[in-house]
């Protein structure tokens, strides 16, 4: 028996496999074509008109209708001074991860971030490319921050003075924001600065907290207002030229998150105040991008666009600028953006685009020549050729835009190749029924031999395709990719080794299973689920496929189990007795397999009793099982067609008061009553510090969260020293003989009971307060089904590969009935801050992550748990985790394949890579379960021979 | 089961598939042209839902011999006062069923108040396709013969019209947005193709078994 040690191999390699793909899905950042000049000294000469006081207010989360496209006057003074032309309003669409970092840089460089920047947004290095702040602070402008950190991640060294506030405090939304508004009494009136930044959180804390239609989000924009009027109006006296830029970095979605990339979250407002633009009122809402501000903002300063920049300057803004002046800069952006697409190697289409430019530049050239012998004319015809510049630049940046990202090919082709490789392998070892199979050691030398092939290879492939990533090993990709090749090469010079050995001792599959109707609807839902995620709308809608696999799966159930009853009471009586002695018979000698099972019997039900199905019980909790589905999944609506649908968790908080502790408490006695077979009077303590966490006793909920978290951890350390995991009398007590297997037993399944309850605990705590009910009703239904189909896959209703594939639907169905998706927006922040006062990156992401995946690793270990008391062959559990690891490669490969074919679909930045995102955390969610489980295993077995030895 | 039948029963039998399968391509026909307005659409498919049951019925009053041997043992046994029981039987059990699919539809993922017109017309279509034609047929007994697998027509008939309006709720989701997916069209859509789907293949069954007889006939 080879355990679990090469399952836990196969996983490390697949996520180096995964890792290494993730890292060829780059961003290659634009770069003019030509010799790289130093654009600095280009525009230093342009200094003499500009503006001379910038302020850029930065509300985070800002929606389009909070102030542009506003219908009640949300932030009366600026819509004022909307409605009187004074200032210009923009709706600002920005790129697709709609998250704060990437749109910063987007917001200062007028490039758009890679995707992969997401996963930066945590730990955020200084930002390398050429932008407004550098070239601010080349000019010796003092640049004063006061607000998110971020900027100061990024820009560590260019601010002349800076207060950070964090931005992970989701909870408050007051101090965040006077932190920022305090120091303008000082600031403002003074003279010290040049440009002043100030980005405000609090808007964006609400929307996480309670959704843009809490009746916070009023006053927290009147207060933006007011910061606002006391910005314009300072400047205003001091009468010099100035500038003031308001704007969201996103925006927020319908359900109060971002990330994603509805129609809500990329589009925020953005508005300009200024003394310099000329003062007319559009007849409507005019349009720009997130990248037009940069280079917006650059010729307004005159410090000129960032090299990288692929947005175009707003041409109303500048038209204060003097004629010839303003034509220069025009071509001069055009230009830039031309080469840049030069650079990039885009096709434009028709080379109409450099024809445009070049015949505007004649038209320039010539009207330059008329304005130096008639300066007053000519008026039209400058506005002209801005305007055919203006064209250029539209043309050539809207296809820059849209083709920012690329792709090292080699290194997604290889990691691709991996993948399948592994893939193969894990089918082919599932169908010969091999993890059992006894397999020849793998020796150090075969390894080496492997590794010295896997260099080969990569040094064959990079005299190929030397320009990959792949191909500097200072890169992470090299050293994953060859991680991931190493160990296909060992598994596949240790299996065709080991294949000519062990053909003929290949032992009798033992307990088959019956791999009857069931068994083959299990697998055809499983691949018709798979297959399902190679369309985009079947992605946002991956819930809906999985919650009628799992309603249809019910019914089947129960639909089979009337069936046999039916035929079982009629006339074949006899048939019926005879099938259940064949049952008992083969149970028989499959046990005789087990040396372990020997001692069951006393302790549990007799073989017979086991084979006997209790049928009016399991189809009553069957039932039971199919309405928990159906409140379940309307519990919290998901996906992107209906989210905005009313759903249970919304009605309970709206309703809120006395109905919601109701179903609070009724929740919480639930999961009680569910938990209670460990210890109680911990689980109790730990559920009413949970009810104190949303109705605090004391002042606020932390010092509960706090309680319960002691608790928690009480509780696990209690159950370790239940497992005789730790012993204080070490070694005091002999076991006797007739002990000895019994001991390792009962370890196992008194810790994974305690690891169990202790996780269902730290989940209740740190879900929302609507939530706590639908999470009892999981474990709930996680308590019926582990032991239904337990006794189902027993009774030969079901094959136990089926009993693995429906936990692992189940698993799936909890994890959307929590509310996730497969956008980015509906990770709840706010549950990394329960019970937590100062800030630590890595515990608040461990407890995000509990909370996103708590329900499918509820599921997945509630089954394991289930399996592991009833039965005392590891092998039982541990083809459990195999056939669920066997399901989800094969799912991950099939979408990486998906990822890597339509990588020029258009939702493939918006639907597909937050997927890829969403596949690779499952995969780690598994990798974690059974890295846990073979931690326990290999622990327990440890003891066990410690005490044999005594 | 066919082997049974007499050549008066296998004409009713082909009369009542082509029957059938005219109605479906009539309501399927009549919901096309109405371009997929949602209001017409119920209309037709609770009407043919009735036509189904009303030709079910006639057959079977036409037919009373060739009905399952079950239920004409059960006739023999029982006196004539008891059919009328018989027959209220049957009406309660097929409001039952209409209730019960309703119940398992609404399980499945229907919303239980809004456009509860549309979810109760399903079932109506499903359950008189799949469950009441049985039990007019066979009797109250239909449940646990269609259990128990004895009478094929009806269980294949039943199993193609249930599995067809399962499959018809894969087309919902995607966003195509177009007008015939709409709640509850893909489902009924796909129950009425399962019941001509079953409809033709009876037919071409008794085709080539009738096709037989007559060769031996001319022989």
């Amino acid at each position: 028996m080879t355990g679990l040690s090469p399952l836990v191999v196969e996983q490390c390699a697949v996520v180096a496999g995964l890792l290494a793909y993730l890292t060829g899905l780059v961003t290659v950042r634009p770069r003019p074509a030509g010799s790289p000049h130093d654009t600095l000294a280009r525009y230093s000469n342009d200094s003499h008109m500009a503006v001379e006081k910038v302020v850029v207010v930065v509300i985070d989360a800002l929606r389009a209708d909070h102030l542009v496209t506003a219908a009640a006057p949300l932030m009366p003074y600026l819509q004022g001074q909307l409605a009187s032309g004074a200032a210009r309003g923009y709706v600002v669409h920005t790129a697709a991860p709609t998250v704060t970092l990437p749109r910063i840089k987007s917001l200062v460089t007028g490039s758009v971030p890679g995707f992969m920047d997401i996963i930066e947004n945590f730990g955020a290095g200084e930002l390398v490319d050429d932008n407004i702040i550098r070239r601010w602070a080349a000019q010796g402008r003092r640049i004063h921050l006061y607000g998110d950190d971020t900027w100061l991640k990024v820009f560590p060294s260019q601010f002349s003075k800076h207060q950070g506030v964090t931005s992970f405090f989701v909870t408050d939304y007051t101090e965040v924001d006077r932190n920022v508004t305090q120091h303008l009494t000082k600031v403002l009136p003074s003279d010290e600065w040049d440009v002043l930044i100030l980005h405000y959180l609090g808007l964006d804390h609400i929307g996480h907290l309670e959704g843009p239609m809490s009746p916070l989000i009023g006053p927290k924009l009147l207060e933006m207002d007011a910061v606002v009027k006391n910005i314009h109006v300072t400047l205003e006296a001091k009468g010099l030229k100035y500038l003031v830029l308001v704007c969201g970095d996103h925006g927020m979605s319908d359900a109060g998150g971002h990330g994603g990339s509805s129609h809500s979250e990329v589009t925020t407002s953005a508005l300009f105040l200024s003394n310099t633009i000329i003062k007319k009122r559009p007849e409507k809402v005019q349009e720009a991008r997130q990248v037009d501000l940069a280079p917006t903002l650059g010729l307004l300063t005159g410090i000129g666009v960032p090299e990288g920049s692929v947005g175009r300057p707003i041409t109303e803004l500048l038209q204060n600028i003097p004629p010839e002046k303003r034509m220069a800069l025009h071509s001069q952006a055009a230009r830039q953006l031309l080469a840049i697409a030069k650079g990039s190697g885009l096709h434009l289409n028709h080379g109409n685009v450099e024809l445009l430019f070049q015949q505007t530049t004649l038209l320039h050239e010539r009207i330059v020549q008329d304005l130096r012998q008639n300066p007053a004319g000519s008026r039209p015809e400058v506005e002209r050729v801005c305007k055919f510049y203006g064209d250029c630049q539209q043309e050539v940046s809207d296809a820059l835009a849209t083709r920012q990202q690329s792709y090292d090919l080699p290194i997604i082709y290889l990691a691709t190749f991996a993948l399948l490789m592994i893939l193969a392998g894990c089918v082919w070892r599932q169908v010969k029924g091999g993890p059992l199979a006894p397999r020849k050691q793998v020796v150090g030398t075969t390894v080496g031999w492997c590794a010295g092939c896997t260099f080969l290879g990569w040094l064959l492939v990079c005299a190929g395709a030397s320009g990959s990533k792949m191909c500097h090993l200072l890169q992470p990709s090299a050293w994953l990719l060859f991680m991931a090749f190493v160990y296909v090469m060992v598994a596949l010079a240790s299996s065709s080794s080991s294949s000519t050995i062990t053909r003929n001792t290949h032992k009798p599959a033992d307990n088959p299973g019956s791999k009857d109707a069931v068994h083959y609807f299990l697998m055809f839902g499983t691949c018709l689920h798979s297959l399902s995620l190679l369309g985009t709308s079947l992605v946002e809608e991956e819930h809906q496929t999985l919650y009628f696999f799992t309603t249809t799966l019910h019914l089947y159930l129960i639909f089979k189990i009337i069936r046999f009853n039916f035929q079982g009471s009629g006339a074949c009586q006899g048939h019926k007795s005879s099938a259940y002695k064949t049952t008992s018979k083969e149970e028989d000698t499959s046990y005789l397999h087990l040396p372990t099972q020997v001692k069951q019997e006393n302790r549990e039900l007799s073989l017979l009793e086991k084979a006997y199905l209790p049928q009016n019980k399991i189809l009553l909790l069957l039932a039971l099982s199919l309405v928990l589905s159906r409140i379940l999944r309307a519990w919290n609506a998901t996906g992107d067609k209906w989210r905005h649908l009313e759903d249970l968790g919304d009605i309970l908080r709206a309703l809120g008061g006395r109905t919601l502790v109701l179903v609070v408490v009724a929740g919480l006695v639930l999961s009680f009553l569910i938990l209670l077979h460990t210890s109680w009077p911990l689980v109790l303590i730990a559920l009413i510090a949970v009810f104190g966490r949303h109705y605090p006793f004391l002042a606020s909920g932390t010092f509960e969260a706090q309680i319960a978290y002691l608790a928690i951890i009480c509780l696990y350390v209690y159950g370790l020293f239940k497992a005789k995991l730790i012993d204080l009398r070490a070694h005091s007590k002999v076991p006797k003989m007739t002990e000895e297997y019994d001991v390792e037993d009962d370890k196992m399944s008194t810790l994974l009971r305690y690891s169990y309850t202790a996780l269902s605990l730290l989940c209740l705590l740190l879900q929302r307060i609507d939530n706590v009910g639908m999470l009892s009703l999981i474990l709930l239904q996680n308590w019926i089904l582990s032991r239904v189909l337990y006794r189902l896959a027993l009774a030969r209703y079901l094959s136990w590969e089926g009993a693995a594939m429906a936990i692992s639907w189940l698993a799936f169905t909890h994890y959307f009935n929590q509310g996730n998706s497969n956008s980015l927006t509906t990770i709840d922040m706010s549950a990394g801050f329960v019970g937590v006062n100062s800030f630590h990156p890595l515990l608040h992401g461990i407890l995000i992550a509990t909370q996103t995946f708590g329900g499918t690793f509820l599921t997945y270990l509630a089954f394991l748990v289930h399996l592991a008391s009833k039965d005392g062959s590891k092998e039982r559990w541990q083809r459990q985790l195999y056939v669920w690891w066997c399901v989800r490669l094969a799912t991950v490969t099939l979408y990486v394949l998906n990822v890597l074919c339509q990588r020029h679909h258009l939702f493939i930045w918006s639907v597909f890579t937050p997927k890829l995102l969403y596949e690779g955390a499952h995969v780690l969610v598994l990798c974690a379960l059974t890295l846990y489980m073979w931690g326990v295993e290999k622990v327990c077995t440890l003891l066990e021979v410690t005490y044999r030895f005594e | 089961m066919f082997e049974q039948t007499g050549p008066h029963a296998t004409n009713l039998l082909v009369l009542k598939n082509i029957l059938c399968l005219v109605f479906g391509v009539g309501v399927l026909w009549t919901i096309v042209l109405s371009g997929y307005e949602l209001a017409s659409s119920l209309y037709s498919l609770r009407a043919y839902s009735l036509l189904v049951v009303l030709l079910e019925g006639v057959c079977r009053y036409l037919t009373p011999a060739s009905s399952s041997e079950i239920s004409a043992i059960a006739k023999a046994k029982t006196k004539k006062h008891s059919k009328i029981f018989e027959t209220f039987l049957v009406v309660l059990l097929s409001v039952c069923s209409v209730i019960g699919t309703h119940v398992v539809v609404v399980l499945f993922g229907a919303y239980v108040i809004e456009n509860i017109e549309a979810t109760f017309t399903l079932s109506l279509l499903v359950a008189s396709l799949a469950f009441i034609r049985p039990l007019i047929t066979l009797g109250r007994s239909a449940v646990i013969n269609l259990l128990e697998r004895q009478n094929i027509e009806s269980e294949v008939k039943s199993f193609a019209v249930l599995v067809a309006t399962w499959a018809g709720a894969f087309p919902i989701p995607l966003d195509w947005d177009r007008p015939w997916q709409v709640w509850p069209l893909t489902c009924s859509i796909g129950a009425i193709l399962g019941e001509l789907g079953a409809s033709v293949y009876f037919l071409s069954v008794l085709w080539s078994k009738g096709g037989t007889q007559w060769k031996n006939k001319a022989r």
